[in-house]
């Protein structure tokens, strides 16, 4: 099974933001989506959920996903959005059951308080279950949203940039977690991040992107050459463990 | 350690503290009905009124009453106290949603325009009517019909409009929202107009009306009013899709939740419960804001335990509002608007200063 994105266009208004995208993602595949501000990476991951308008085709598994509804959607695709103020805090219990919203209508079923308590354990965000999202640091926060997209049980995870305002424990942390889940549940896995020494170090493949346009698809080696010059910057690349990554 | 039953062994303390608020709660507001029918101009003993009201609602219990004190309770008093109890559930409770869909602790049906689109329709069948049927004040006491009607088909006009807005601009809830105040003072621009231009009885009609009377409810009028119940059943039913809101708008759109259709539906149910019941008893707006974010400082933010707290608070506040505003200076009876905010609003700053932490950002 595989996500295929066939001839992607989007734009805002008169403005283009995504031209001509074509890609082809595997599943359990960890697939880094960089390139500089404005790019159009959220546009992209927007574009796959569904929520901005688009030109092109985006293929699961031979469906179409404009055609499904939203709730069948949400059992295909799991988002985590880039940090978004929360004006009513919930608990981390209360979120993480959030995941299973597409599984029932009105009360959560017995499997799926059972589902969240094991994701809770496994987490190690038991002992936080009853804390509200914004009494926790910014790490456990975002654990948390990672385990309410654990609990969605999706075959395809977006997360736009799921390490943005974390210290680099949590760093590494939480894109050490989105690996394990990608390989564990064979999930397809679509990160937009900034930072791209992460995306080397975690990513299978690597999508620069620039003013909305792929510049370079492949590996970490083959994309890394493309940096200085789509960053405008002159980094020293160099080789850490079999992994490249750029020194500024 | 019961971790398996309920989700955690954290939750189910939270489960224990949403039992015992229902039940403070409902205790409170059971000793409020006593209180509140034993006193009025023939006071009787709480004993009496509870012996009362057992007789009424289990007639196969043949309980004995004095029938003097059984028609002074059950048809006098019992309407406007049950009245209290339904409007005040039915207000608070569409303010919890309210705040939930449009993400805003500001928002109310009151803060969109709703009441002020009511009090025009009112205002129209106060003073127009008065001038064009009969030039006088007593023709709109027999035909409050007009002014019902009125009041009831422009409030709901003006949350189908909204719920319009809503639909195609789609994700923007503070444009809602500011359509909303717009909305309301475009109809209190009219209602200004109609006051500046109509007669002292009228005007003072007006004013009546806009500041809440729980005084002419009977039992038929509270069939029409308690319809508005509905709003609160499909709300605990949608609990949890309204617990997506509270993470934001493209985490619930990625729940497989649409946004813009629950919204746009909340509204008009919003729109129908405020409608049924201001259209019956006036303007009472302080118990939408105030009700919900007391039951979030207790409670939390979870919108399935919310819903049903925050209706318990608003009708112990309209309650205790009523009997107050009827009791303190009688004869004389106070608007049970102004005394809903006189009470509601230091109570609601002591538990802001005295909360341990902020249920809103």
């Amino acid at each position: 099974m595989s996500l295929e994105i066939i001839n992607l266009y989007s734009n805002y208004g008169l403005k283009t933001i995504l031209k001509n995208i074509n890609l082809k993602i595997n599943k359990g595949e960890l697939l880094a989506i960089i390139g500089p501000n404005g790019a159009g990476k959220t546009t992209f991951l927007k574009c796959i959920l569904g929520v901005k308008s688009y030109k092109g085709r985006i293929i699961y598994d031979g469906m179409d996903l404009s055609k499904i509804s939203e709730r069948e959607k949400a059992k295909i695709i799991s988002y985590l959005p880039q940090f978004t103020p929360i004006i009513f805090p919930i608990t981390i219990f209360e979120n993480v059951i959030l995941g299973r919203l597409p599984y029932f209508w009105t009360i959560p079923k017995k499997e799926d308080i059972e589902f969240v308590n094991k994701i809770l354990e496994d987490l190690n965000l038991i002992e936080y279950s009853n804390r509200y999202i914004d009494e926790v640091s910014g790490g456990e926060r975002q654990r948390a949203n990672i385990a309410r997209i654990i609990a969605q049980n999706s075959k395809i995870m977006l997360f736009d940039e799921p390490t943005a305002n974390l210290d680099l424990k949590y760093q590494l942390e939480i894109m050490e977690l989105i690996r394990k889940i990608t390989k564990e549940r064979n999930t397809i896995t679509i990160i937009a991040i900034h930072e791209v020494n992460l995306a080397f170090k975690y990513a299978d493949r690597i999508v620069l992107l620039n003013n909305g346009e792929i510049i370079c698809n492949g590996s970490p080696n083959e994309v890394i050459s493309m940096i200085n010059k789509i960053y405008e910057v002159n980094g020293e690349i160099i080789d850490f463990n079999g992994r490249p990554r750029i020194i500024y | 350690m019961n971790i398996k039953e309920y989700g955690t062994i954290q939750a189910d303390g939270e489960i224990v503290k949403y039992k015992i608020t229902i039940f403070s709660f409902l205790i409170l507001l059971i000793f409020l009905i006593g209180i509140s029918i034993s006193i009025g101009s023939v006071k009787m003993d709480i004993i009496d009124v509870y012996k009362i009201i057992i007789a009424k609602s289990f007639p196969f219990l043949n309980i004995n009453n004095n029938e003097v004190l059984e028609y002074i309770v059950w048809n006098l008093r019992m309407p406007r106290v049950l009245g209290a109890i339904i409007i005040g559930a039915i207000l608070a409770s569409s303010g919890v949603v309210c705040q939930s869909i449009l993400r805003n602790p500001l928002a109310s049906p009151f803060t969109i325009g709703l009441s002020s689109a009511a009090a025009f329709g009112a205002s129209i069948a106060i003073i127009l009517g008065a001038g064009i049927a009969y030039g006088s004040y007593t023709f709109l006491i027999t035909n409050e019909i007009f002014i019902i009607t009125n009041a009831f088909i422009l409030c709901l006009i003006c949350s189908i409009v909204i719920s319009i807005i809503a639909r195609i601009k789609g994700t923007n809830p503070t444009v809602i929202v500011l359509t909303g105040i717009a909305i309301g003072y475009f109809f209190s621009a009219f209602t200004s107009i109609l006051q500046y231009t109509s007669q002292a009885e009228a005007l003072k009609a007006v004013i009546v009306w806009l500041l809440g009377d729980l005084g002419l409810l009977n039992w038929e009028k509270l069939i029409w009013i308690s319809s508005g119940l509905i709003g609160i059943i499909i709300f605990i039913h949608m609990g949890w899709r309204l617990n997506a809101f509270n993470m934001g708008e493209e985490i619930a759109s990625s729940l497989g939740i649409n946004i813009k259709k629950i919204r746009a539906i909340c509204i008009i149910v919003i729109g129908f419960m405020i409608a049924v019941t201001i259209s019956f008893v006036g303007v009472i707006g302080f118990i939408c804001l105030v009700s919900p974010h007391i039951a979030r400082i207790i409670i939390g933010n979870d919108n399935r335990k919310l819903i049903i707290t925050s209706s318990l608070i608003g009708s112990n506040l309209l309650l205790l509002s009523d009997t107050i505003a009827r009791t303190i200076f009688s004869p004389l009876i106070l608007p049970v608007g102004a005394i809903t905010s006189l009470i509601g609003g230091p109570f609601f700053v002591y538990l802001l200063i005295k909360s341990r932490r902020m249920y809103w950002s």
